[in-house]
């Protein structure tokens, strides 16, 4: 009879043990997904934030020349050129300095993020129609259609021609402001990473940034 | 007694197994959330680096790029709070090309922050039997790239078991932007 009792006791704390060990390993590979999920999203924010200042280095009326490229060499992009580079002839240079900043920047989790593509530049849109994509805003016609990051390039002006940026009524409501704005959307397979085995989600990162051209240009 | 022996035996059997796994588990849980602030700050502080860095140069005539130790100095008294016993320098030239390269230079658990310009082609530098570059990319304006690279002090050796090193993992944080040089 006591001996039935001792080997009950000792399954029990062979079954706790199997049930906490288990159970303690998951909790901690899913804090350290949130953590990673934390990171990633802050990389894409600053790789946004960049990629929508740096339009304004380029002129209003640039626009590529035929055979030009996003990343044509390494001095430009942290991956040379290669088949999927953008090609960006008739666009707005600003468009492509965008581009470069954004995979300039956004290089160091190539292997874990799923990105949705969109057209690369976009012009138009507004804050009114935000629950449109890009708030109604349409692609250039010559604008690469697979590109990790979209932008909304305003006030680009060509052979008469004078495209429109993102207008955002909330900066000066209600007539609103021309902004330039990118928008980045990745999702974060923790598929392809070590914690594969207890991070069972993977959440969609959105990244969305404005720019405001500064004084002295406008 | 021999119940009461075999009891204790059981629990510190018991404790030997669970104990160094939990405290396992609590480290890589705190290194983790160690980890992820440490990369916070890593971005915030390159992303105002590259800004600083494509706003002024040397002077607003040069067409050399900052110094490293002039961005560095900025950005450094906010990298400083959020770095657990690693210290930061600025890289004196072109960027490491990996975490390595700066542990070999400064020893472990030391971030390197470097800049290093890319200027666009010249549009006369065609020379015979080239065709000259393109004017796209002539008259593009120099691009800023900003690094931090090098080993962050880790709880859990080694290094999470991502780095070669012990208790430490590798940082390896990048901004790239256009800037403008007035340069004649």
């Amino acid at each position: 009879m006591r001996r039935r009792r001792h080997r009950g006791r000792d399954a029990q704390a062979v079954l706790e043990t199997a049930l906490v060990i288990p159970l303690m390993l998951l909790l901690v590979a899913n804090f350290i997904a949130l953590m990673l999920q934390v990171t990633v999203q802050q990389q894409l924010d600053s790789a946004t934030a960049l990629a929508a200042e740096s339009r304004f280095q380029a002129s209003q009326e640039a626009f590529d020349p035929p055979g030009t490229q996003c990343c044509p060499d390494p001095r430009c992009c942290a991956t040379p050129s290669d088949g999927t580079s953008l090609v960006t002839a008739g666009i707005p240079t600003g468009c492509r300095y965008a581009a470069e900043t954004f995979y300039g920047t956004m290089h160091g989790y190539a292997r874990i993020l799923q990105w949705e593509d969109a057209p690369l530049c976009l012009t138009g849109g507004d804050s009114a129609r935000a629950s449109r994509r890009f708030g109604g805003a349409v692609a250039y016609a010559d604008s690469p259609q697979r590109s990790h990051v979209s932008c909304v390039i305003g006030a680009a002006s060509t052979a008469g021609t004078t495209y429109a940026g993102y207008l955002d009524r909330t900066l000066n409501p209600p007539l609103g402001l021309y902004v330039v704005t990118c928008d980045a959307t990745a999702r974060l397979d923790f598929a392809r990473t070590p914690l594969a085995w207890g991070v069972f989600w993977s959440p969609t990162l959105h990244a969305h940034a404005e720019a405001l051209p500064p004084p002295f240009r406008q | 007694m021999h119940f009461l022996h075999r009891t204790r035996a059981q629990a510190t059997i018991e404790f030997a197994f669970v104990a160094p796994l939990f405290l396992l588990c609590f480290l890589a849980t705190v290194d983790a959330g160690l980890w992820a602030v440490q990369s916070s700050a890593e971005v915030s502080a390159v992303e105002q680096a590259a800004r600083l860095a494509a706003s002024a140069g040397s002077s607003p005539l040069s067409s050399a790029a900052p110094d490293a130790r002039t961005v560095t100095s900025t950005v450094a008294p906010r990298l400083a709070q959020a770095l657990f016993a690693t210290r930061l320098m600025a890289w004196p030239r072109s960027c490491p090309t990996s975490p390595a390269e700066v542990e070999s230079r400064f020893g472990p658990r030391v971030v390197a922050l470097c800049i290093d310009e890319h200027d666009p082609p010249l549009c006369n530098a065609a020379t015979a039997g080239t065709s000259p570059p393109s004017r796209a990319y002539c008259a593009d304006t120099p691009t800023i790239t900003v690094r931090l690279v090098g080993h962050v002090a880790s709880l859990v050796p080694p290094g999470f078991g991502i780095s070669g090193s012990g208790g430490e993992i590798p940082a390896d944080v990048c901004a790239t932007t256009h800037t403008l040089r007035f340069a004649p």
